[in-house]
């Protein structure tokens, strides 16, 4: 039975329900027609676009490639596309000989309405494509996602099918895996057992057979997933893992939205190499991948040219250039891979520049070492009475501590000190001893901490005075300082002494701090702050499609106080409506996600302080892109007035796009250059330049428009609130192209008065 | 509404906007009010317009891509071309204002502001042209 359900009104804050989508389901014995349409559905002939499936669920590469290919078809077609989405299944329907009931409803379907574009992507939809468009599409152009690359010109398919695909280099992911590893010997190669995942596994076999002399390559595909995982969690040392495409396992059951993936990551015992950019971020380590949403996108450019009437067979199939490597930073690390194992012009993603990553180690090592320490000379004590000579071995430990040892009889006296202890306080050894502990505690808190000895004396045991809570100590010339305290009971012939440990805090309360301070600059950087500013550009962007919401909503008016209204027109008039109110939707949610409290705190400041700070906040990543980087400030430069953090977001936006702009320059030839000087008596500017591609005439006029970009995932925000914070700071910001190539960035800042 | 030169012959508005969606319903509601619009994606394709008819009156968008509305404005006075300029703006500020109000156009809107406003200005703009 077949019946639209689900009239669902266009709700205009959702994105998407611009296009219609139908989509196709199995539901129990019958097939059922889902209509998910919005209320101005069959106005002024939208195409249709009919998207072949080749699994169901979302099954990558395949889901990834045909999403970014929907995505990118919407946004760059322009006008009204319905899509009608259509599983093949063939993770369950491997043979030509179960498709019959498949194809007949697909033609029934079909058979009212005809189809201006079919898309499907990889071997299995291009040969469901191949077997069945004389049947089922003879004259509708078909754009193929991926696949062999011939499939195109010498079927059947050739002059009614165009392809955007990538080239399939098998070899290359072992390659990879050797660049990364080159003592590997053992890869095990997991795949799953659908008839495409076993030839490939074939094909596999046969390109691997030139690495088999250096490495033993163990085939994971004919097994159920649990078996699978299994293997992967004892492998032999110096393995790597191979992951293929996991579609179904052994055992026939279908792995969806990468299960196996996921799953497989959280047991192996070796290093993960996933072919698909899609997985990248799931815990496969990086490579030269397979660009699954680009040539979904790039297939979308393809389609786009067909429904504005170019013929398929005239537009020559593509092949996607050579992917540039990139690598999951923290796979790296976890499996202790060094970056410059890494090719050239390598991308590395997913990097955390976590201060607090590096000073943690150290940080609590103090306090453990503390503890264990404390711990090992009252050992030590305790068997004094034991031992001749202990108590001079005792004495050495206590002196040889890198903290603070302090021991006290049971009147709280100092009994003994180390050298430590005598620098840390300033005290002298003849000082201390024979005084009472409470010198040594900052007079306002000697009351509370008379009650903890106290409280220790009455029930010894061993613990950490200050993990919970910040203690501080006196020195002798009266200043405090932050510490962390062990004690530690010994019994002994005297009677209970406490061997008092004590770390100084210092420099580790310095490290949270500037940890802390880097990571509050760092979620500032990139976002918007600038609320006042950022409302004008918010403004301006809501101004267009509310405007023509008005002027379309005003002409229905006047249309509908006339005796014969055009219906035609006034379809056209909702439908327009509809899309720019979902345009305005769009704008607030882009901008949502940026906004933040925040206002500007003008403070004379020394922009080279400012600069510095952010380079060395880059420097990292710049190294790491191979970009040479070279700061110069003249000399006696004055200060400005600014805000600090906002000029650094500044620097930041700017030193990035240098960087992106740099990727297409050879790693060698990456130059980034900051330059600030003064121009006259009321300025100073700075110039961030970089000999990349520079800028293309239109570029440089709409720049600083919001949300113009060139990136392919930019926001296009960046330079227009850059732009924003500049102005109001009174200052300029402007781009250029250097004469000798690249582009160059510059801003002015009024010089600080008074 | 009624905007007609004479018996059935229509009143020429161009109308000058890179934003599409704001040239196609602003060219509907000229349309449904009587006039005969023609639109503009920018400053230039209006100037290389060899066959556009001799307009009425222009709406032009302030902020074009390219040669701005108020440049077009400056060219077409360079060459005595009188033709009366209503500008429109989505991104109303003073400085904009004051640009468009010294410009000595017969009217200046933001995209938000009622047709209705838009479409006096226009009619009460041609009407000494008309009357002429």
């Amino acid at each position: 039975m077949n019946r639209p359900s689900s009239w669902s009104p266009c709700a205009p804050a959702r994105p998407g329900c611009r296009l219609s989508i139908t989509r196709w389901w199995r539901a129990g014995a019958g097939l059922l027609l889902l209509t998910l349409t919005a209320l101005c559905a069959r106005a002024a002939g939208p195409k249709h676009v009919l998207i072949l499936e080749p699994f169901e669920g979302d099954v990558a590469p395949f889901s990834v490639a045909l999403s970014a290919f929907r995505t990118t078809l919407a946004r760059e077609h322009g006008e009204r596309l319905e899509f009608y989405e259509m599983t093949l299944d063939r993770a369950r329907f491997q043979v030509p000989e179960t498709e019959g009931p498949l194809v007949q409803f697909l033609e029934t379907r079909i058979a009212n309405r005809p189809m201006d574009l079919v898309v499907t992507t990889g071997g299995p939809g291009m040969d469901f494509a191949g077997r069945h468009h004389e049947r089922l599409f003879p004259e509708t152009p078909i754009v193929l996602i991926g696949g062999p690359p011939e499939a195109v010109q010498a079927g059947s398919l050739a002059g009614k099918a165009t392809q955007v695909t990538v080239s399939m280099n098998l070899a290359g992911m072992v390659e990879d895996i050797l660049q990364l590893q080159p003592q590997t010997t053992n890869i095990a190669v997991v795949f799953g057992a659908s008839a495409l995942e076993t030839d490939t596994v074939e094909q596999c076999r046969r390109e691997f057979e030139r690495f088999t002399d250096r490495v033993a390559f163990s085939w994971l595909n004919q097994l159920p997933l649990e078996q699978i995982l299994a293997e992967c969690a004892r492998l032999p040392p110096r393995s790597f893992i191979l992951h293929g495409l996991f579609v179904v396992d052994a055992a026939g059951i279908p792995y969806a939205r990468n299960e196996a993936l996921r799953r497989l990551h959280q047991v192996a015992n070796a290093p993960l190499f996933g072919y698909f950019a899609s997985e990248l971020g799931l815990g496969t380590i990086g490579g030269r991948l397979f660009q699954d949403a680009e040539v979904g996108a790039q297939a979308a450019r393809a389609a786009n040219r067909i429904l504005r009437g170019e013929r398929p067979g005239n537009i020559p199939p593509q092949m996607l250039a050579e992917p540039v490597p990139v690598y999951d930073w923290r796979e790296l690390r976890r499996w202790n891979i060094s970056e410059a194992r890494l090719p050239a012009g390598s991308v590395i993603r997913f990097r955390q520049p976590d201060f607090w990553e590096l000073y943690r180690w150290p940080i609590s090592g103090a306090v453990s070492v503390c503890l264990l320490q404390a711990a090992l000379i009252a050992g030590l004590l305790a068997n004094r009475a034991k031992r001749k000579g202990a108590e001079e071995r005792f004495r050495l430990a206590v002196e040889g501590s890198p903290n603070g040892m302090v021991l006290l009889n049971h009147q709280r006296r100092i009994v003994l000190v180390n050298t430590q202890a005598e620098m840390l306080f300033g005290y002298s050894r003849a000082e201390l001893i024979g005084q009472d502990v409470e010198m040594l505690v900052p007079e306002r808190f000697r009351r509370a901490h008379s009650g903890l000895v106290n409280d220790f004396f009455s029930a010894p045991q061993s613990s950490a005075m200050g993990a919970r809570r910040e203690l501080l100590g006196c020195r002798k010339d009266g200043t405090e300082f932050p510490v962390e305290i062990a004690l530690n009971p010994i019994q002994s012939r005297e009677g209970l002494l406490v061997l008092v440990a004590i770390a100084d805090l210092t420099a580790r309360r310095q490290a949270e701090k500037e940890a802390k301070e880097l990571r509050g600059n760092l979620a500032h950087a990139g976002r918007v702050t600038v609320l006042g500013q950022l409302a004008s550009a918010l403004a301006h962007e809501l101004s267009q499609p509310l405007g023509a919401i008005l002027r379309n909503a005003e002409t229905a008016e006047i249309m509908l106080q006339r005796p014969s209204p055009d219906l035609e027109e006034l379809r056209s008039i909702v439908t327009d409506i509809l899309r720019d109110d979902q345009r305005a939707g769009q704008v607030i949610d882009r901008l949502r996600s940026l906004l933040k409290r925040g206002s500007l705190d003008l403070q004379p400041i020394e922009l080279s302080s400012v600069i510095a700070e952010v380079l060395s906040l880059v420097h990292a990543d710049a190294a790491a892109r191979h970009v040479k980087l070279t700061y110069s400030v003249a000399p006696g430069l004055p200060l400005v007035r600014g805000d600090r953090v906002h000029l650094q977001q500044v620097v930041l936006n700017l030193l990035v796009n240098a960087m992106d702009a740099l990727e297409s320059c050879a790693p060698q030839q990456r130059n980034l250059e900051v330059r600030a000087h003064r121009t006259d008596a009321t300025a100073c500017e700075v110039r961030v330049s970089d000999n990349g591609p520079g800028l293309p005439g239109d570029a440089l006029e709409r720049l600083f428009e919001p949300f113009f970009t060139t990136k392919a995932k930019g926001m296009g925000m960046g330079l227009a609130v850059s732009k924003t914070i500049i102005e109001s700071h009174k200052g300029r910001l402007w781009a250029e192209n250097r004469p000798a190539g690249g582009a160059c960035f510059c801003f002015t800042l009024p010089v600080a008065r008074g | 509404m009624q905007a007609q030169n004479g018996p059935g012959e229509r009143l020429y508005v161009a109308v000058v906007d890179d934003d599409e969606s704001v040239c196609r319903s602003f060219g509907r509601l000229l349309r449904t009010a009587g006039f005969q619009p023609v639109t503009y994606p920018s400053a230039e394709l209006f100037l290389e317009d060899n066959k556009r008819p001799r307009f009425d009156c222009l709406v032009l968008d302030v902020q074009l891509e390219g040669m701005s509305g108020l440049e077009l404005r400056d060219r077409l006075s360079a060459v005595k071309d009188s033709t009366p300029i209503i500008f429109i703006t989505a991104h109303d500020n003073p400085t904009v204002r004051a640009e468009a109000e010294a410009a000595a156009c017969a009217g200046y809107f933001r995209k938000t502001d009622p047709g209705a406003l838009v479409l006096e200005a226009i009619t009460r703009a041609v009407k000494p042209r008309t009357t002429n």
